[in-house]
């Protein structure tokens, strides 16, 4: 080392770094050929695109984003005064980012197509959604599923949507959220005997707090309106 | 080869005596915490959640126990000169180097393996399973990282010389790290003329360590499994060798600045 002159020693670096840099370029190519998220910015960005998501694209942090946009979206859906900003409008723009960020992001597009779509009317931006999301992921049916149980909603035939809901809960790993639609919509239909049915079912088999909660109110209902 | 070993180790020990695990520990059981928050919040989604911000985790604490060590053991040299006591005997400079090397990278896998420890019985607890293959490779390739991170805070604690400095300029090259690589394609998408120049020069010699974040592009199991991909071993083999080469570089010319420099 002592005995290196500069120049020899800045070319070593030199040849180095160049070899460096085309083994990175491979490893670029072949993680890009396989990768599960493709890289930032291929997609065009959504409208809406907060700071930390933003980042998060940038420095390739995009799952962390994804889960820090959900997070957000989660608490914001859980803040009742935000029903105020016509029926939690806000979600939307954070279900854009989600999927931007990571469009594998299967429980959280649910989840977010699910109450735009059957809790809050947004019916338009959730099926959109469904439907971008299904076309990046084709080998997953429940994106299908969900599209299907929404296009009924859409054309307001409440029972093949219901039929559809049905199917969606029984799911193993379904959002929560959806197991409370369900039953609510059946209050709204007056159907009480099947009221009472799926909620002393779901006070049988689910540990959820607030699904247990609001089955003992719904119980409590359906027994004011008799057999 | 095996004085840098023999050098390594004795740093190593060096570093556990200056009592670094421990503030390092707080800082793991913290990223712990903050992993089981913020998986909280997540409900439904919380171990996808605790596994993403666990393997933030362990970049950052790889990354901050390599700049501990570095500014530790520059502060030594340069206060209280502990390194003439070792550059008297037959020790070449590189030697040495590599040495400092060894030992700061083996308290980085002492801390991620720890950290990892702490996610585990974490994930036990709360009722969810992190030990997988894919998991253990994207914390495996975040260590990687932290050794390509410490041979370039040693030839910036060579450069500077000072602790600040040493601290900013390794900071700085972390996150533009890991910044370059989308900087490039937005650069390239808005039609950046001069600053795309600007960009793809610091792309080229600054490490890139988007190769190295394996949480972002390999199927980490839960609800994010894309179906049907299985990833080469080309996938893992060509930023295993990138690290290599580029730690071999830095490395080279940290030894030569060294070798010139006054003690």
């Amino acid at each position: 080392m002592e005995r290196m002159p500069f120049r020899h020693l800045l070319m070593a670096v030199a040849l180095l770094l160049l070899l460096a840099a085309a083994l990175a370029g491979i490893a670029r190519q072949a993680r890009r050929d396989q990768a599960e998220l493709p890289l930032a910015f291929l997609t065009p960005a959504p409208a809406k695109l907060s700071a930390f998501g933003f980042a998060g694209a940038l420095a390739g942090m995009r799952r962390v984003a994804a889960d820090w946009a959900y997070i957000e979206m989660l608490q914001y859906y859980g803040t009742g005064r935000n029903r105020l900003d016509n029926s939690f409008q806000g979600v939307i723009p954070l279900a854009d980012e989600i999927f931007w960020l990571d469009p594998h992001f299967r429980f959280g597009i649910l989840y977010t197509a699910a109450i735009m779509g059957f809790n809050e009317g947004h019916l338009a931006e959730a099926i959109s959604l469904l439907q971008r999301a299904a076309r990046t992921d084709p080998s997953y049916p429940r994106y299908r599923l969900y599209l299907a149980g929404l296009t009924y909603r859409k054309a307001h035939d409440d029972p093949r949507a219901l039929q559809i809901l049905e199917l969606m809960v029984e799911e193993p790993d379904r959002p929560e959220i959806l197991v409370r639609t369900l039953g609510n919509l059946y209050i709204k239909n007056k159907q009480w005997p099947k009221v009472r049915a799926y909620w002393m079912r779901v006070v049988m088999t689910d540990k959820d707090p607030r699904t247990l909660w609001e089955a003992r109110l719904a119980l409590a209902q359906a027994a004011q309106h008799g057999n | 080869m095996r004085q840098a070993w023999v050098i390594g180790i004795n740093i190593f020990r060096q570093l556990l005596r200056n009592r670094i695990l421990t503030v390092l520990a707080i800082f793991a059981l913290g990223m712990g915490g903050l992993s089981v928050f913020l998986g909280e919040l997540g409900q439904e989604s919380e171990a996808r959640l605790g596994r993403d911000f666990g393997l933030l985790g362990v970049e950052w604490i790889g990354y901050i126990t390599v700049l501990l060590c570095h500014v530790v053991l520059l502060f030594e040299e340069t206060e209280l000169k502990t390194i003439t006591m070792l550059l008297v005997k037959p020790v070449a400079r590189w030697q040495y180097l590599l040495g400092k090397l060894v030992g700061s990278s083996l308290l980085a896998a002492l801390n991620v393996a720890g950290l990892v420890a702490v996610l585990l019985l974490v994930g036990w607890w709360r009722g969810y399973s992190l030990a997988s293959l894919p998991f253990f490779l994207a914390v495996f390739f975040l260590l990687w990282q932290s050794v390509v991170m410490s041979a370039v805070v040693l030839l910036f604690s060579v450069l500077a010389s000072t602790v600040p400095a040493c601290v900013v300029y390794s900071t700085f090259t972390f996150f533009l790290g890991h910044f370059t690589g989308n900087l490039v394609e937005w650069m390239a998408k808005l039609d950046g003329g001069a600053a795309l120049v600007l960009v793809k020069v610091l792309y080229y010699l600054l490490p890139n360590l988007a190769v190295f974040n394996l949480g972002d592009s390999l199927p980490l199991g839960g609800e994010n499994i894309k179906t049907g991909i299985a990833l080469s071993a080309s996938s893992f083999l060509w930023p295993l060798a990138y690290g290599a080469i580029y730690a071999l570089a830095v490395m080279l010319l940290a030894s030569w600045q060294y070798q010139r420099k006054e003690i």
